[in-house]
């Protein structure tokens, strides 16, 4: 599924974390290309993995990802 | 490079070199059907068609010691996330598409000119086993190479 409606903030966050994105990648169990095509908006991730992302970063999942405008 | 980074790698090359030699090796296959023996590019043709053969049957010595790495680092889940598993479908259903596609005009053109059964198997073989092959490979690099962490 492409991203077309979802923002997120997952690259801002990562960085702020001060993690890479294979470190991020490690954490959640899933691959560095994973979380790149994420960021990109080219990839939808499930609850699953959004849930994992936002326990990871240490945030609710709406921080991270919103509804486009 | 990460051991996930590296074995996603070995496994890439391995399905590259797996459906690049079965191309082959059909491909060759399909011409030693139709040139005579006698044909000066016959012995190249047979040629390449053992290379394809061999480059098949490395490939799938390289997915043996591919998957038995992936077992003793206990990687599968990683390696087969949801992004793998979002790619191989896709690459499956292009395949499929293909397929029907080919079906379709192979059995159209079967009413106007005659195209032997075994040409026609072999094609949609290869096309089948090629496509979503070639289609999981190309979306997994455009899936990553814009930041290389």
């Amino acid at each position: 599924m492409t991203a077309d409606g979802l923002e997120n903030r997952l690259r801002e966050l990562r960085a702020r974390h001060g993690l890479t994105q294979a470190q991020l990648a490690e954490k959640v169990g899933v691959t560095r290309k994973t979380i790149n095509t994420v960021e990109n908006r080219v990839f939808v991730p499930s609850t699953i993995l959004a849930l994992k992302l936002a326990a990871a970063l240490e945030v609710p999942v709406e921080e991270i990802f919103s509804l486009a405008r | 490079m990460t051991e996930i980074s590296k074995l996603v790698r070995m496994r890439n090359r391995c399905l590259g070199l797996a459906a690049v030699s079965f191309l082959v090796w059909q491909l060759m296959q399909g011409l030693e059907d139709v040139l005579p023996p006698s044909n000066a590019t016959f012995g190249v043709v047979l040629i390449a068609g053992l290379v394809g053969i061999g480059g098949f049957v490395a490939a799938m010595g390289v997915f043996l010691v591919y998957a038995g790495k992936v077992t003793e680092t206990r990687t599968q889940a990683v390696i087969e996330d949801e992004l793998f598993a979002h790619n191989q479908a896709r690459a499956v259903r292009l395949g499929y598409i293909t397929l029907m596609v080919l079906v379709a005009g192979g059995y159209g053109a079967s009413s106007f000119v005659d195209i032997p059964s075994e040409h026609l198997i072999r094609v949609l073989m290869v096309t089948g086993v090629c496509v979503p092959i070639f289609a999981f490979l190309w979306l997994d690099r455009a899936s990553g190479e814009e930041e290389g962490e």
